[in-house]
């Protein structure tokens, strides 16, 4: 047989082409075997996805606990107010402004993906209701403490985007403390970690 | 030629080390050491030696005509392990936040690299098929 021949230059190793072949192989393998964490559809053909769609409160996965973010007792407060320029809303005040619901993606730049159905106020809404005008930047300011994600810029774009929510619910529900109760950012085409949590300042730039 | 070359990569060297220390407020060299050397002797120490070994066992274990199915099967898996290894381990889990890492990834594991034999053992099959069609000829 000619495969044994000294000669044969395969004999043994990996040809040229073999090796590409392996080295495609084992880039489909591993995309296939972690590609649930961002396409939910997918995520029972992938054993190893760090995420699933459907994990975490809510069927939706997080990203920073309220715990890391040492929130457990702002977030609750009783006496949470959302300051939007010269405005100050209680969380009931802020459910009795018309609501809305959009079906938006978090995002993440980990590489992980999931919908939620979230249900709250249009940032534009609020924006107007504050007397701010319609070319201005925004920020938002979280209760959390620390962390270089604390705040988050939008641009009029983004706020001025009917899609653009501060969510209050999610899946019909509260937000968990983990989503971001009382109330979170949820705008389309951003990235997870500029949807800010446990909002509690609007600030007009 | 070659001390304009040395004189370059010193450059760079310590435009690297300035920027460890300045690029973040709070710079931890310890760590960056800890992966720039630790890679290199992960690397000499464990896997060069490992590679070495499991080449001379598979000379003498497998036939030359199904050595490149073996050859592959193994290169595919230590790719499988790498990324399945910490996920089995148990890195980068937090009590706070059970939604990191939901799956069982030692099943995930098992699952994934059975898949890649099942495919090696395949192509085998298929190659032996293909040379008692062609070899009577």
């Amino acid at each position: 047989m000619a495969e044994s021949s000294p000669r044969e230059p395969s004999a043994g190793g990996l040809s040229r082409r073999g090796f590409l072949t392996t080295v495609g192989a084992a880039a489909g393998v591993l995309t296939l075997a972690t590609v649930g964490a961002t396409v939910g559809p997918l995520s029972h053909l992938s054993p190893l996805a760090t995420r699933r769609a459907t994990s975490g409160p809510q069927n939706l996965p997080v990203n920073k606990s309220g715990r890391a973010a040492r929130v457990e007792e702002t977030a609750v407060d009783p006496a949470y107010k959302l300051v939007v320029g010269g405005l100050s809303l209680s969380l009931f005040e802020l459910q009795s402004l018309p609501q809305h619901t959009e079906v938006l993606p978090i995002t993440c730049v980990e590489g992980w993906s999931a919908v939620g159905r979230w249900t709250g106020v249009r940032l534009r809404d609020l924006l107007d209701r504050a007397g701010v005008g319609q070319d201005r930047w925004v920020r938002v300011e979280s209760l959390e403490q620390a962390g270089i994600y604390r705040t988050s810029e939008v641009s009029p774009t983004y706020a001025r985007d009917p899609l653009t929510l501060l969510a209050l619910r999610l899946g019909g529900e509260p937000l968990a403390l983990d989503h971001g109760y009382p109330c979170r950012l949820i705008a389309p085409n951003r990235p997870g970690v500029l949807q800010t949590k446990w909002v509690h300042r609007i600030v007009t730039l | 030629m070659r001390r304009l070359l040395y004189g370059a990569g010193a450059v760079l060297v310590v435009w690297g080390l300035y920027g460890l220390f300045t690029a973040t407020r709070h710079p931890r060299p310890v760590p960056w050491l800890q992966f720039f050397v630790g890679a290199v002797a992960v690397h000499d120490l464990v896997v060069a030696p490992a590679v070495i070994v499991i080449g001379v066992l598979l000379a003498r274990l497998v036939t030359a005509r199904f050595r490149p199915y073996v050859i592959s099967g193994l290169f595919i898996s230590g790719v499988v392990l790498l990324v399945g290894l910490p996920l089995v381990m148990g890195k980068g889990l937090r009590s706070d936040n059970p939604s990191i890492q939901p799956l069982d990834y030692t099943r995930g594991l098992i699952i994934t690299l059975a898949i890649v034999w099942a495919g090696v053992a395949l192509a085998m099959l298929i190659s032996v098929s293909r040379r008692k069609n062609t070899s009577p000829r």
